[in-house]
This record gives structure tokens, sequence and C-alpha cells, in this order.
């Protein structure tokens, strides 16, 4: 905010990208705008299709065979690089403008060491010798955070984890001082504790080098803790554009004003109230109307609004907003209300009868030799990917399951509904013992479990249509008529908001969340008793995750369905469960309701996981508790406390030597800890660690 | 992705209708493939003599040239020859045509399905079991094709049915790894689980819901297969296997004139040609059957 007087160093004018479709072309962007000043993070968010990555494709003239702007204007510090041939823009590229993909992977040679790659780029940009290169490499790894930089200078990409992988990307965009960078969700695929160390690091160097940065994402939260200013995008077209404090706290935008609302919040839970969505779908970019491009979904359109195409007016305080009817929001005559549903009734008494009981749940992997090995007489590693979990799972109630990747959460899941064998431990339904994989299992116990699928895009057939999909586990598990199936699908159909004539579709013509409302549909049909849902909403945007969300609470209200909830995001895991467990190296840590999210006593790991969720609200502060290491290898497991090497509160001795037992507080709540509840309260009311105790971990 | 997906179909298909009129090699490979395919199916009513029939009077040269449609027409009785015991080149290269797709084609639709089988089954139980088998066949792919063949006729018997025995041998392995190593990832897939939750068998889950997504790279693996098949009949029709005159093996025929090429060339030439262009076009055909197919999928 500070730097709004100093010359900006990117701005962009009225640009029009137009991409080219079985022979014609269509636009693609329209009317883009932004200015970037110096030591500002600008946002840019949207959902899938949005047009958010082709505009700063198109900022830095990358942009495909098929792409090109038609027009407008890109000045990089008061040069027009607009039409600059591209011979020219390397040399651009190289000093002054650099990109994180979402993927870091694809932007690292595989078979070059890292600390090389960042040295080259420093060598051909600054012509320093190989030693100085390998030195300030060094020095920019170290920037970045990476602990004992010189040792993994030597490492090859696949050796790092995606948050290390995405941060020597990011050490290569600093090591020349660029004047913009441009981060294309480059904490999308990576843990939430990752993300939250990473958004520190970008905050930080950009605040250092001052540089310009635009962060294109979809997540509201990551904008609201890391930028300045945001532009939110509709179908091409910028439609609000604010200082962060302004979009959040007075939205001008029917658009905005949905978007904001569909985000679960922590301590948000579904007895409160249903979540609010966007009804509809965003529009074709081939097809769009001459009218204002969200009149279709708009719950405040006007016949104007179908007619005129609004312009991106701004207002007094330099807030850009593209509506026919903002003085009317802004002056609040007009109020936007999604469609509102009550909360879901949940019977006083939460404690039902148990459904499904787990006891000392084990799977243990066996990694394969080298032939080496073999010769050598090593005996083969074992992986404990879930060693010793307990857990039950209450008929009609949903248990929540939470826990970084690779904590073991998904194996879990896994061999709870037979497609993995499990190594240990048994698996009772409704007091029976039911077999080891599907294969042992009779039909009735298959019937009893099903599952929905992280992602929509495989987990329908695309050679089969919806209504054989639905049909299949109707008649095969169900042993319904053919007849009677019929009329079930439809059913079925309906009761997840799809239309009766989706029977005869196949995949590709439906939307991710279509999909995954089919895919909910197929795990109903055969009536079960639990369905397990692994990160059902992970894949699906915010306005359609929202519905999906609404859709699972309201079935199973409906139909007296148990769930377990696999998710990696806490604010949608404490909105559906009725009870919570974390996970953490293949073992259960902290056991409670699923409001035990949002207050302490926490296990300190799920402090960590609560403290890094970005929250949609720029007037959070958020806990500075990070996780800097990443999750140990389980191969090679930690002693003790399996938490003891990354832990923010930390005793001891005693941590790395012995099991912590279970405290518990008397209503249900257990953690896994060396101390005791009553010491975590303390410590977790009070301020958050000091900066320096955590640099010393690392 | 969302509201375009609707339209996509149809434009997808017109897309590929475009894409092989702008690119026309598949097509012209295409079409040279369905004449052959007719003058398989339709040989013996096409050609104007019987394979064997013998004019004694007409040892000569073409004297009507290419592209003559009607053979029969101002006297030219013989338009690609006749060979040196005065059969006609013309007939015996059409119902050559057919005693090819007879045994490149039955024998690489038999490897296919075989070879598909085996991929389906050995990928998806994985272990153990694949392990062995996967190994098993990379051993036969380990050995040339023509002497891994030469190898299995000559212990087999030199009989029509071991040359179908030895197209399965040589082309199944390949056609099984093919479809091994697409099975592989298609069986992680959620539907695919999804299946196996609802305790479906193993043939529903290998040929319902897997082969479907298998049939893409099928269908050009087969169709590659098709190509060398015939160039593997022909090289052992050359070697004088698995085909014995007077049948109308093109790779017996082209063996039989060497000795008279310096004085009746076309007896080398037409049947030589035939396989040139069969095989060219083939291969064009499966070069566009790919690029269908990564466009649609």
């Amino acid at each position: 905010m500070t730097n709004q007087t100093d010359t900006p160093v990117l701005e962009v004018q009225n640009l029009h990208v137009s991409y080219r479709a079985n022979r014609s072309w269509y636009e693609a962007i329209r009317d883009f705008e932004i200015t970037v000043y110096p030591g500002q993070i600008y946002g840019v968010v949207g959902e899938s299709g949005s047009g958010k990555s082709t505009a700063i494709k198109a900022i830095i003239r990358y942009l495909g065979k098929d792409g090109k702007i038609s027009d407008g204007q890109i000045i990089l510090g008061g040069e027009n690089i607009t039409r600059k041939p591209r011979r020219q823009m390397k040399r651009v590229w190289a000093a002054r403008m650099h990109m994180l993909p979402q993927n870091p992977f694809v932007a690292l040679n595989p078979s070059i060491r890292v600390g090389e790659q960042v040295a080259e780029t420093i060598r051909v940009r600054d012509g320093l010798s190989r030693r100085k290169a390998r030195e300030k490499a060094i020095s920019m790894l170290e920037r970045v955070r990476l602990a004992d930089a010189k040792e993994v200078s030597h490492r090859y990409p696949h050796e790092l984890s995606g948050g290390m992988q995405q941060r020597v990307v990011l050490a290569m965009a600093f090591s020349a001082t660029p004047q913009i960078l441009m981060l294309d969700e480059p904490t999308t695929s990576l843990d939430v504790t990752t993300e939250a160390t990473m958004l520190d690091i970008v905050r930080e160097l950009i605040q250092t080098t001052q540089a310009g940065a635009i962060y294109v994402t979809h997540d509201l939260g990551v904008v609201a803790q890391l930028c300045q200013r945001v532009a939110v995008m509709y179908a091409g077209e910028i439609v609000e554009d604010a200082s962060v404090q302004d979009l959040y706290t007075h939205p001008l935008h029917p658009y905005t004003i949905g978007l904001i609302a569909c985000v679960p919040r922590l301590g948000q839970t579904k007895e409160q109230a249903a979540l609010r969505t966007i009804p509809g779908r965003p529009p074709s970019l081939q097809n769009r109307g001459m009218g204002c491009i969200f009149a279709p979904r708009c719950p405040v359109a006007l016949e104007k609004c179908f007619i005129e195409h609004p312009p991106l007016e701004q207002t007094a305080d330099g807030h850009k907003v593209r509506c026919h009817r903002w003085h009317e929001i802004a002056s609040g005559e007009l109020v936007v209300e999604q469609a509102f549903q009550s909360g879901l009734e949940v019977s006083e008494h939460l404690e039902r009868e148990q459904l499904l009981v787990a006891e000392n749940l084990t799977k243990h992997f066996d990694v394969p030799r080298g032939l080496l090995d073999f010769l050598e007489g090593k005996p083969p590693t074992t992986v404990k990917a879930v060693d010793g979990v307990n857990l039950g799972i209450q008929k009609g109630r949903t248990l929540g399951l939470v826990g970084e990747s690779g904590s073991g959460k998904t194996t879990l899941a896994r061999m709870i509904v037979g497609l993995i064998s499990r190594t240990d431990g048994t698996i009772e339904l409704n007091g029976q013992p039911i077999g080891n994989t599907v294969r042992q299992r009779s039909r009735d116990a298959l019937r009893q479990i099903q599952m929905v699928f992280q992602n929509p895009q495989d987990s329908l057939n695309p050679y089969l249509t919806i209504g054989q999909a639905i049909r299949r586990p109707l008649m095969k598990l169900a042993k319904r008529s053919h007849w009677d199936a019929e009329k079930e699908v439809r059913r079925l159909l309906t009761a997840v908001n799809l239309d009766e004539s989706y029977v005869n579709r196949f995949p590709a013509m439906l939307s991710g969340g279509e999909r995954q409302r089919v895919a909910i549909a197929r795990a109903f049909a055969s009536v079960p008793e639990l369905i397990v849902c692994d990160e059902p909403v992970s894949a699906l945007d915010v306005s359609v995750q929202a519905a999906v969300l609404n859709l699972l609470a309201r079935l199973q209200a409906e139909n007296d369905t148990s769930y377990l909830f696999i998710s990696h995001n806490l604010a949608v895991v404490g909105y559906l469960a009725d009870y919570l467990i974390v996970m953490y190296l293949g073992q259960i840590f902290e056991v409670g309701y699923g409001h035990d999210l949002f207050a302490p006593p926490y296990h300190p790991y799920t402090e960590a996981l609560v403290s890094a969720i970005p929250v949609p609200d720029p007037a959070h502060k958020t806990q500075h508790i990070r996780l800097n290491n990443d999750i140990p290898s389980p191969r090679n497991l930690p002693t003790g406390c399996r938490f003891h090497t990354r832990c923010p509160r930390k005793l001891g001795a005693i941590c790395e030597q012995e099991v912590p037992p279970w405290q518990e507080d008397g209503d249900g709540h257990y953690i896994r800890c060396h101390r005791t509840i009553d010491e975590l309260i303390r410590l977790q009311q009070s301020t958050p660690l000091p900066q320096a105790e955590e640099d010393s971990s690392w | 992705m969302t509201a375009t997906n609707v339209s996509q179909l149809p434009s997808q298909i017109m897309r590929s209708v475009r894409g092989l009129i702008s690119a026309p090699f598949p097509l012209i490979g295409t079409l040279v493939f369905l004449g052959f395919l007719i003058l398989a199916v339709f040989g013996s009513q096409i050609a104007p003599y019987e394979f064997d029939n013998q004019d004694f009077d007409a040892r000569q040269p073409p004297d009507c040239g290419l592209g003559v449609l009607n053979p029969l027409r101002n006297g030219c009785d013989h338009p690609f020859g006749t060979d040196n015991l005065g059969q006609d080149v013309y007939s015996r290269v059409i119902l050559g045509t057919q005693e090819v797709f007879r045994l490149a084609g039955l024998g690489t639709l038999l490897a296919v399905l075989i070879g598909t089988t085996i991929g389906l089954i050995i990928g998806y139980e994985g272990g153990l079991v694949d392990e062995i088998i996967a190994r098993l066949l990379d051993s036969f792919l380990a050995m040339p094709a023509l002497l891994l063949a030469l190898v299995l006729l000559g212990s087999l018997g030199d009989a029509e049915n071991s040359l179908f025995l030895v197209l399965i041998i040589v082309y199944a392995p390949i056609v099984a790894r093919v479809v091994r190593s697409n099975v592989l990832e298609i069986k992680t897939r959620g539907f695919v689980e999804a299946a196996q939750l609802r305790g479906e068998s193993r043939f529903y889950i290998l040929f319902r819901e897997i082969l479907p997504s298998v049939i893409p790279a099928l269908v050009v693996e087969a169709s590659l297969r098709f190509s060398y098949g015939i160039f593997l009949v022909a090289s052992l029709g050359f070697l004088g296997i698995g085909a014995h005159p007077p049948t109308p093996n093109w790779g017996l025929m082209v063996s039989d004139a060497r000795t008279w090429y310096s004085i009746a060339p076309w007896m080398l030439e037409y049947p030589a040609g035939a396989i040139v262009v069969l095989v060219i076009a083939v291969n064009l055909m499966s070069d566009g059957i790919r690029k269908l197919v990564q466009r649609t999928s």
C-alpha cells in the first residue's frame, strides 16, 4: 500500500487475448487491466476456466501457437513489451520476468543437480565464474529456507519433495533481481503446512527485493493472507478489482459475494447452515452473450444485465467493479443473497451405536530390495504405512480423518473398504468381522461399504453412460430387477440434483462437479451403511465444492449413512465431521469431536495444521507455527513420539525416547502427547511461539 | 471443461474428418487398403484366370501397361504379362491378395486376440504371475521375428497351420506388452476400483471396464502388426516356407521370378510392387488411426 506513489513495475491495459479453435478465433480474455507496484503481491482469483492462467501467460508473452494478443498493451518497467520479438523477449525472461509454474518438476531439469541448475542461471545471466556462481546459488537456496542448502544443492530434482522443488524454482527466479514474478498456483499441489511456509518465503522475498508479483490462484484464503490487491476473474473478464481488505469486507460484484460466501470457514458446521452455492455453470468462452457474462447465474440480474455489457467502473476509493447495480450494492440498498438453506438437525444425543469398529489396523509394505542388497543378504525394508490404528464409526455419523500426504490416511481408507489387504488387525461391521479384501468379503458386506473417490476425472468409466454406471451396483449389489433399477437410477439422479436426461450421457460431457455427483449417486445406489469419501471435493472448484458438501450432508441425513471423510482441508472436515481423528506417520495422534478443530487444546501437530490454514479473511492474523521440515519418510520412523522431529511444543529428550501416552480431557477428546491437556491449553491460548525457537529446528 | 463438453463430440468427429482431409496420406492409405480388401473378398470374381491356369501361347510381356481396368479389352489378355509357366501374373497378384489377407490377416487377428487376453490378465493380476509371464514374453521379443519364425517352422513342420501359429507366437507377445502397460495404468483408476468394491468378477472388470479404454491403443497396434504380418508372410514365402507352388503367394512369386528377372522383369515387379504398396498403405492408415485416437482421447 505504501508503494502506490511509486511508478508501477507492470502495467497492463485493455488486454485482449484470442484463441483459435476450429479455425476461428474467439476471445478468451477481454479487457484485462492490472497495475502492479514494486513490492506488491497482486492476486488474480478465479475458478477453473476463468482465464486467469491465460492472462498471465499473455503478460509474459508465452502464449502457445493457437493464442495471440489481439489488443492492448503490456508495459514492463516503462517499456512496452506487447510486440517485442521473441529473441528479445528471451532477455526479458532471463532477467526481468519470471514465472513459477504449478508443477515445479516441469521447471527443473531432471538430470542436473539442483545446485548446478541454479548456478547455471546465475552464470549465464551475470557472467560469474563457476565457483562464484555456485556460492551464490547456495546462498540463494539458503534464502528460500532450504535446510542444509549445501547438501540439497547436490541432489537431483526427484530426490526433493514437491515443496522443496518449488523453493528451488523460487531460488532460480530470485537469483537475478526480477522486476516481476508470476506465480501460477504454486502451492496448489502442496500440503497446508508446506504451503504456509512457501507463502512466508514468497512474502519475505517480495518485500526484501521490492519486485512486483502476480499470484494466480483459486484459493481465496491464500489471497487474503498474501496479497495486497486482488482481481477477481470470471469467464475471461475481471469482474472486480480492489484492495484485499476492501474486497473481503465490502465485495460489490454478486459473483465475488457468492464466491466468498461459498468457502467453508473453520468453525462452520453443517448444523448451523448449509453452505451457500452459486447455481449454474460458467459460460462457454466461445459463445458469450452480449450482456453481463455473470447475468445467467446472478441472483439479482435485471433485464438490462442480459442486454448490455457492463463496463469496469471505478468507485471513489479505487475499487473497480463490472456490474450495472454496484451503486445499489455499495449503498446497501440491494442485498445479494444466495439460495439459503437452513442447517441440518442433529439429534441431541450425538452418541450412537458403533457401525464399524477397527482394531489394531496395520499395513506394512515391503520395499523390494535391489539385487545388490539381496546378494548382501540385507533384509527387505518395511514401510509402516499404517501402524496399529483403532477407530470406530458410529451409525449415521461422520468421522473426519485429517493428515498431511504421507500420513497413511488413504492407505487406512483402502484397507477399510478392502481394496488392499491388511497386515494385521480386525474390522467388524455391525459386530460381524469382515474379510480382509474385497474378494474375501460377502456380497452383503460389499453392499454395506462403498466409496467416493478423489478424482472425478477417472472415477467414472468413460465408455459407460451415467445410467449404466449407476444401474450396475443396483443390479449387482441391491439385486434389483432391470425395470426397478431403471426407475431407481432416475430417482438417484434427482437426489443428487442432476437432471434425469443425464442417464444417456457419457462422463466426458459432464463437468467435474457433475461427475462427482454421479459418483456419489453410484455409491448410494446399493444403500450402503458406510461410505468412505477420499478427498471427494479437493479437485473441485470452490462454488462446486460447496454444493457437493451440501449434497453429502443432506444425503447422510436422509439415508442415515455413516461417512469416513478424508480431507486435507480442515475447514471442510470441520464442517462435515461429527468426530475427528488426526493421523501422522501411520498413527493416530488426536481423537475428538469435529468442533475440536476450532479451539485448543490441540495436539501440537493439529495445532500446526490449523495455524497453517490460509483463512479467507485478511483481518485474521495467522499464528506463526510452521512445520519447516518435510514429513519424515515412513521407512525411517523417528523414535519415541513420531512427531518429535517437527514438534513446535517439544518437551525434551523424553519425546525422542518414549512413546507418548494418551491424554484425556474427560469428554471424549484424546491427545497423544507427553504434555498434559491443561498444559497444551495454556500454551496454545497464550502468544504463539517465538520465531527464534522454530528457526533452530532447521 | 464445462459447458463446451456437450457440443464437443460431434465437433470432434468433424475435426477428425477435417484433419483427415488436410493431411491426406492416412486417407490415401485407407483407400488403398480398402481397394486391396475388395480384391481379397471378390478376388475370384475379378481375376480373369485361375491362379494355375497356364497359357502356353502367351509367354510375353504385358502389352497394355498399367492401369488397365478391363484386361480383356483389345486382346490384352494378360495386362501384367504371364510368367515362365504361362500363368497370368495379373490374376495371381489379385488372388495373392486373398492369400495375404487370409494368412496375415487371420494370423494377426489371432495374435491380437490372444495377446490382448494375456496382456489384460497379467496386467491386472500383477504380482508373481505377471513377473514370470512378462519376462517370458520379453524373451520371445529378444529374437528377431524372422529367425524365430524359421526355427518354429522348422520344428513344427511346413504346413499352413504352423504359419498361423508362428504369427501368434511372434506377435502375441508384442501385443500383450502394449496391452499390459495400458492396463497397469488403467487399473488404478477410480472406476476400476469402484467395480472391485461391487465384487465384480475378474472377467467383467477386464472386458467390460478395462478393455474399452485399451482399445484405442490396441487398434493402432493391431494395424501395425498387420503390416508387419504381411511382410513376414511374404518373407517366409520368399524363403519357400509355408507356401508351395503354384500357390499365388507374393513372396513365393518374387522368389520364383528372380531367375527370370533379366528377360521377364514384370514377373517380379508386380508382386513385389503389390507388397510394397499394401504395406505402405497399412502403415499410413495406422498412422492416421493413431492421430485420430490421440486427438479424441
